[in-house]
């Protein structure tokens, strides 16, 4: 691919970052954060302050069913508003990472509303100690019943959530023995929730009446947990879930796995998660790179994540656009392109909408193993979605960021009309520097050449840039992050 | 003479759990009467159909299907351990797999044993926005169609000489050049896929002519496109649509009512279209819901339960009862639900084993008793 | 007015039940409304999703349920974004439409009479009507949230004059939202992200302000709604708080409550058509230990609480009724 602009390579660093971190940049949010420098762009990325996002009394104002966020479109677009109008969007990519790792879904668990809470449990503490983390995911409700805990007890074990924390969400397969599974499910004995015959019946009966949902609360029943002694990962002792995840942390095997999922989430597409075991990483050194800061740094993920975003692998150019977007990062990224969603409107259930009809349903993975991603995102059907929701977004000269293109690209040139080449290489530029090749180069030459000429300070030169962007956002280049 | 096309299965998909018994009445029955205080279909009301059965008073236009012959009723359909949740129960019946959450669509599935090289990316249409699971399988391409009048890429190019300059500057920018790597390859080919189903299904409403007016309602429209698309000889096998708003916890009445008019008189316009262009032969329509409800009324609507019932309508099909409706006595209840007495995976075996000619037992995981509601079934 | 001993709630009975399409129940309700003859409306907003819910119904004290009209549209006698509603002369019900910014009357046997409105920001334009209340000379105030006034109409939509800006000064409104005008004339408005209730003399001159952002006594958090009784006290839908307060006419604070409902009859004849839920219930504890303090979250978790307390209207002025959007009821409390 060849790169079309010649500003500073600096922008093209951050700019990679920023889609790696959150959903690409406006050209304002691109400044702000190149301005810092790199080091300086990763402080602010880890320490962003207040999210600032749109208000949570206006959508309950306008949006009624956004008070009990009881259905997946309700849920869904809570989240969407959160991710399309944040001031710290790493936050955002963070909780994704988690909700596609801890894949849990409002399919089975039906409540929205504790779907939300684990969300935001994924941003309080997603960066922080994986150790913390487990322990706060294994006392979250939604988990809890979407995995059957609640039938876990001292006189007849569930196995279902003592698998998946080592098979799915801490360590992978071949790291433990079906031995340690029953030992790990006997140490989560008790972990429930509050009034569980009602709560798991109005679950399975997935309706609101008579009063709406009641959302669910941890609760840890002593006298259902099988205190007696257990054999874990080659420890003995009388466990419970706590201990399990002190041995699950301090297991070699687990920051590998976890490393494993970040580099595929944040660097570059991996296998698919059930290949893991029979094929090695890409990058082991990206890998080693991010298990010694997890052991150097309390299980601290923000550090792996940091240490990696320091890294030269992760700067290098192989790495830029060698991710496919997942359907979220093409849907939230050309919003906050478009400047969308200032005040409540129904236009974000279309946006959440999109998502699900692209393939990724939020809240609502397809299954415990969350969402393949890669090559996995892209079918005809799907490629409609994503270019006519992309195409459709960018297409109103009116709306505040495509606004501020065009008068950007005003601002670019003198009065006149501007060349198609000078035209298109401005569009690549502020849409958050995309790189693209140079059949797509020609491509959009010919297209802004075709529509004639484009003076930015007129009506008509706003429509035609605005088709322009059109166009750019329907490209195969900008599939990619 | 009849035109020979290949058969094609069109689902009909009811959201939300279409109560059973308000839809085939047992209304001479008192245990349905016991059972049903606030909330009954009455004699008044009751469309009379044969074995101490009525419809539903909105399916006056299904009841003229019934009578030709056309219409199997499949009673007390469902399968193991009933789930009351519409999106698990639904995932149920869309992956044929009730044990564990499913990875494929049973119908995805079969369009990849009907096209095992996708080489048609129009042999399953969609009507509506987004993938029913039903029809998701990696690799197999489907064409989810809102509307086929504006059906295609860039819809949201303002000026029809805009938009066509856009698709053919897309055209050439989704062409792979030499060297470009294989996920750009595969975006491209993709891409340019998308780009040639939707050239092919927007000729479908160009060529379509007919007599027939299908209702002003969003599912009969559906069958409407399915009529153009069929009629266009595109090759497509499997068509789906859905008809929403079956969860009829309050005012289900007038609501269930309603909802069956739209649906009969959908199916009624197709059916006429279909004589009329002398191509019903090669028509089977699939009539599912994702559950039946409780046997019990809560005052003024039902609630989610289980044990359903299924139709499968078309000029092949021999009509009338299949399995048996489950017993009302309050022992036979289970959980206050009547009991499945029909596995739905038999039904799917007979429409792929025997209508579309395919193997349906890896398809559904197993061996299932059929129905065998054709009359003349594929050798 | 009695003095020495304040005035409380006593917790009756509810009324409600979950419809999301329609039929005896409500769907996330916004306003409610008492008629002469003693019937009780109330306006389901509904939301995405479950567009069959929105509508009036209409109930009785007693339970009764007497049907529905009105539907999502926007054609004559629809809603899209529902507001409020209230009764004028002759009983004609009034809708408030904050998306199609209009308003809609309708007789007493529930039919379409008529609407105006237009959207912008001029004298007798809306962004955003969303409280509604008749003075007694019959004219009816109109809160005009987005444009941060209140305006005055004819009962047949003449505009009359308005007062109020955007501020956070006397007599200025942040998203101000419900409005009553007490027995004694004066009118009350929930000056809604300004956390106050603002109350204007017949003519709309300012009078007072009470109240700050927080979860104290004298605190609010997003108030929606305001009531007054014939002894003056002063009944506070405190949304985001999720409770409803009490004060005497001269702010004295007198209680507060967070909820405290059971199964009304709707409701139990659901649970006794549903046998595997009712044997459920038997063990459920209704007020469960909490780990969350955010009341929106406590809320959430404790069914007899009020969620989203967003109306509140009185019953022969010694009943209050509590409107609850995202329970789908409203609780009933006796004055005392």
């Amino acid at each position: 691919m060849s790169t079309v602009t010649n500003v500073g390579t600096d922008f093209d660093l951050i700019a990679h970052l920023l889609r790696r971190t959150g959903f690409g940049a406006t050209r304002d949010e691109l400044e702000e954060y190149a301005a810092l420098g790199y080091e300086g762009a990763l402080d602010k990325l880890f320490n962003p302050g207040d999210a600032d996002a749109l208000p949570v009394d206006l959508i309950r104002r306008y949006h009624a069913d956004q008070s009990d966020l009881r259905i997946p479109p309700s849920s869904g677009s809570f989240w969407m508003y959160r991710m399309v109008t944040t001031k710290a969007p790493f936050e955002e990519k963070i909780a994704l990472f988690w909700h596609r790792v801890f894949a849990t879904g409002q399919t089975k668990v039906i409540q929205g509303k504790v779907m939300i809470s684990q969300i935001e449990m994924f941003r309080k503490y997603g960066l922080g100690s994986f150790r913390e983390l487990l322990i706060q995911l294994s006392r979250d409700p939604a988990m809890i019943l979407w995995l059957d805990n609640q039938d876990n007890h001292k006189d007849a074990v569930n196995e279902n959530y003592g698998r998946e924390i080592l098979e799915l969400f801490a360590m992978g397969v071949g790291n433990y023995t079906e031995e340690d599974v029953k030992e790990c499910a006997r140490a989560f004995t008790g972990w429930t929730i509050a009034n569980m015959p009602y709560m798991s019946t109005k679950m399975r009966n997935n309706t609101l009446r008579p009063y709406g949902y009641i959302a669910w609360q941890y609760e840890y029943d002593e006298s259902d947990h099988d205190d007696g002694e257990k054999t874990f990962l080659g420890e003995t002792g009388n466990f419970n879930g706590e201990d399990i995840i002190d041995i699950i942390c301090k297991n070699p095997a687990t920051p590998r796995f976890i490393a494993r999922h970040l580099y595929h989430h944040f660097v570059a597409d991996e296998f698919p998660v059930p290949q893991w075991p029979f094929e090695e990483p890409k990058d082991p050194e990206a890998i080693q790179i991010m298990v010694d800061a997890y052991f150097a740094n309390d299980y601290s993920i923000g550090a792996m994540l940091r240490a990696m975003f320091a890294s030269d692998i992760f700067k290098a150019e192989s790495t830029r656009f060698a991710r496919i977007k997942s359907p979220v990062e093409i849907v939230v990224g050309t919003l906050r392109l478009a400047g969308d969603f200032d005040w409540p409107t129904d236009d974000v259930y279309k946006a959440t909408a999109a998502c699900t009809y692209m393939g990724q349903q939020l809240l609502g993975p397809a299954s415990v193993e969350g969402w393949m991603g890669g090559d996995d995102w892209i079918s005809t059907g799907s490629m409609v979605q994503r270019i006519n929701f992309a195409s459709d977004t960018v297409g109103d000269p009116e709306k505040r960021g495509i606004k501020s293109i065009i008068v950007r690209i005003a601002e670019r040139h003198e009065p006149g009309n501007v060349e198609p080449e000078a035209l298109v290489d401005d569009c690549l530029d502020l849409v958050g520097r995309l790189q693209v090749g140079d059949d797509t180069l020609e491509g959009l030459v010919a297209f802004a050449r075709d529509q004639g000429d484009v003076d930015a300070s007129t009506d008509d030169g706003a429509g035609k840039i605005t088709s322009l962007l059109q166009l750019i956002v329907s490209s195969r280049e900008y599939q990619l992050a | 003479m009849a035109k020979q096309r290949e058969k094609v299965l069109v689902i009909v998909q009811l959201s939300g759990g279409n109560d059973y018994l308000n839809c085939i009445v047992p209304w001479e029955d008192p245990r349905y009467r016991d059972a049903r205080i606030g909330v009954r279909i009455t004699e008044d009301e009751v469309i009379p159909l044969d074995n101490g059965l009525g419809l539903n008073p909105g399916m006056s236009a299904f009841k003229e299907l019934y009578d030709q012959e056309r219409v199997a009723i499949i009673h007390g359909i469902g399968y193991p351990t009933p789930s009351r949740s519409h999106f698990r129960s639904m995932d149920i019946w869309h992956t044929a797999t009730p044990d564990r959450v499913g990875e494929q669509g049973w119908l995805g599935q079969a369009v990849r044993q009907l096209d095992p090289s996708g080489s048609n990316v129009v042999t399953a249409v969609n009507f509506g926005n987004g993938l029913p699971r039903a029809l998701a399988a990696p690799g197999v391409p489907v064409a989810s169609v809102g509307n086929l009048e504006d059906y295609g890429l860039l819809t949201g190019m303002s000026g029809a000489a805009q938009r066509e300059q856009a698709l053919s500057a897309f055209s050439r920018i989704y062409t792979p050049g030499v060297g470009s790597g294989m996920v750009m390859d595969y975006l491209g080919k993709t891409g340019l896929d998308a780009l040639k189903g939707a050239d092919i299904l927007k000729q479908a409403p160009k060529l379509y002519e007919s007599t027939v007016e299908y209702p002003d309602n969003p599912i009969a429209q559906a069958l409407k496109g399915v009529a153009q698309v069929h009629f266009a000889d595109l090759g497509t096998r499997v068509f789906y649509t859905v008809s929403g708003g079956w969860d009829t916890h309050t005012n289900e009445v007038t609501l269930q009512r309603g909802l069956w008019e739209e649906v009969s008189t959908g199916l009624r316009a197709f059916y006429q279209d279909l004589e009329e262009h002398d191509l019903g032969p090669e028509v089977t329509i699939l009539v599912f819901s994702e559950f039946g409800r409780r046997v019990k009324d809560n005052g003024n609507g039902t609630d989610h339960g289980s044990g359903g019932v299924s139709f499968v309508i078309g000029d092949a099909v021999k009509g009338g009862h299949y399995s048996e409706y489950p017993s009302l006595d309050v022992g036979r209840l289970i959980e206050g639900d009547l009991a499945y007495n029909f596995d739905f995976r038999g039904l799917y075996t007979d429409l792929l084993e025997d209508w579309l000619g395919l193997d349906a037992q890896e398809i559904v995981g197993g061996n299932f008793e059929k129905i065998s509601p054709f009359v003349d079934a594929v050798a | 007015m009695t003095t020495g001993t304040r005035r409380s709630l006593k917790y009756l009975e509810t009324n409600g039940f979950g419809a999301a399409q329609g039929g005896r129940g409500y769907h996330f309700p916004v306003d409610i409304a008492v008629r002469s003859d003693d019937r009780i409306y109330v306006l389901s907003r509904s939301g995405q999703g479950s567009l069959n819910g929105t509508g009036i119904s209409v109930t009785d004290i007693e339970h009764g349920w007497h049907g529905e009209f009105s539907s999502y549209g926007t054609g004559d006698g629809q809603i899209q974004w529902a507001t409020a509603i209230a009764f004028g002369p002759n009983d004609r019900l009034y809708l408030a439409d904050e998306k199609l910014q209009r308003i809609t009357i309708f007789d007493t046997d529930n039919k379409y009479v008529s609407h105006w409105g237009s959207a912008g920001s001029g004298a007798g334009e809306f962004d955003g009507p969303s409280g509604l209340a008749f003075d007694d000379d019959g004219n009816l105030l109109i809160v005009d949230h987005k444009n941060h006034r209140i305006q005055r109409y004819t009962p047949d939509g003449d505009f009359i004059d308005s007062f109020g800006r955007n501020g956070a000064g006397d007599g200025e409104f942040d998203y101000p939202w419900g409005i009553t005008i007490a027995p004694d004339g004066t009118t009350y408005v929930a000056d809604w992200r300004n956390d106050r209730i603002q109350r204007f003399t017949k003519r709309g001159d300012f009078i007072d302000a009470y109240g700050a952002s927080g979860d104290g006594e004298d605190q609010f958090n997003r108030p929606s709604a305001v009531a007054v009784d014939g002894d003056g006290y002063i009944y506070v839908a405190d949304w985001m708080n999720q409770r409803v307060q009490v004060f005497d006419k001269d702010w004295n604070f007198q209680t507060s409550a967070r909820g405290q409902a059971d199964l009304g009859p709707w409701a139990a004849e659901y649970i006794d058509a549903n046998a595997d839920e009712k044997r459920a219930r038997e063990s459920f504890n209704p007020y469960p230990k909490l780990d969350v303090d955010d009341p929106h979250e406590v809320s959430a978790r404790t069914e007899p609480y009020f969620w989203v307390p967003v109306s509140l209207a009185l019953y022969k002025d010694d009943r209050l009724l509590v409107l609850e959007t995202a329970r789908h009821r409203f609780q009933i409390y006796e004055t005392v």
